[in-house]
């Protein structure tokens, strides 16, 4: 399977609508906790999961993943579904467009700075 | 199901990042001066803690609620690995939850050294009938005072 955020967004999106069928009266900060929480630490192999560190060599310039790199870990359909817990953030959220405008410009000032 | 932040604390969230009112009155036409408080950003109840500076000792809580299906109560133990140069305490460690309720986590970190390179750790929530719920966590900046 491919890498990176084009690869993961639909897959996510997918298990984010399957949580909201299951659970209608979930926030979307309730749907990504139940998404966060449950996900894996190791790959496939049962190894931990790496992280790319430069663009050239990307095989031999790999070492673990930390958060920043990972952020909760790989995503599991079957647990998200099961989370038991939920941290959540009440019934109103930000609208997606005004949250990525918002981001965009907070980091353009990063870049600046 | 507890609603306990909602637009008012993602707000605050937004007026709490240093120097973003400008941007924020832009984009939501609210001032930020309209909000009596801000919110520092590891206050968002959100299922990962990061503390960008740590200076001495810093308490985070964090609201979690039972929302299994299947059974009414569930007994979690809470496991932690703390960061480098970072030592944690969260209370309670072991806590009982019906289904639908609401509990408070209080998590204490504390700076044992001067480092700033970022080091990171881990809180588990382990249940008695197999939920397993992971919190990453992640310190800067360690002052210890």
């Amino acid at each position: 399977m491919e890498s990176g955020t084009s690869m993961s967004a639909p897959h996510v999106t997918g298990i984010a609508a399957l949580i909201k069928q299951k659970f209608p009266h979930f926030t979307p900060a309730a749907i990504a906790s139940a998404l966060s929480t449950t996900a894996s630490l190791s790959d496939r192999k049962g190894e931990h999961i790496m992280a790319q560190r430069t663009v050239l060599n990307p095989d031999i310039s790999q070492s673990p993943a930390t958060p920043f790199d990972m952020g909760s870990g790989f995503v599991n359909a079957t647990a998200a579904l099961d989370p038991g817990l939920i941290f959540d953030i009440g019934k109103y959220f930000l609208e997606p467009p005004m949250f990525i405008l918002f981001y965009l410009e907070h980091m353009k000032k990063e870049i600046n700075h | 199901m507890a609603a306990n932040v909602g637009y008012n604390e993602y707000m605050k969230f937004l007026c709490g990042i240093n120097g973003s009112s400008p941007v924020v009155l832009n984009y939501t036409g609210e001032s930020c001066s309209s909000y009596n408080s801000s919110l520092a950003a590891s206050d968002l109840n959100l299922p990962s803690v990061t503390i960008a500076k740590l200076v001495g000792t810093r308490a985070v809580l964090r609201w979690v609620t039972n929302i299994a299906t299947t059974a009414t109560n569930e007994t979690y133990i809470v496991g932690w690995m703390a960061p480098d140069s970072v030592s944690v305490k969260v209370s309670p460690a072991k806590f009982t939850i019906g289904n639908g309720q609401t509990r408070v986590l209080s998590l204490v970190f504390r700076a044992m050294k001067n480092v700033s390179m970022a080091s990171f750790g881990r809180i588990g929530l382990f249940g008695d009938r197999g939920h397993v719920v992971n919190i990453p966590v992640a310190v800067i900046y360690k002052i210890a005072v």
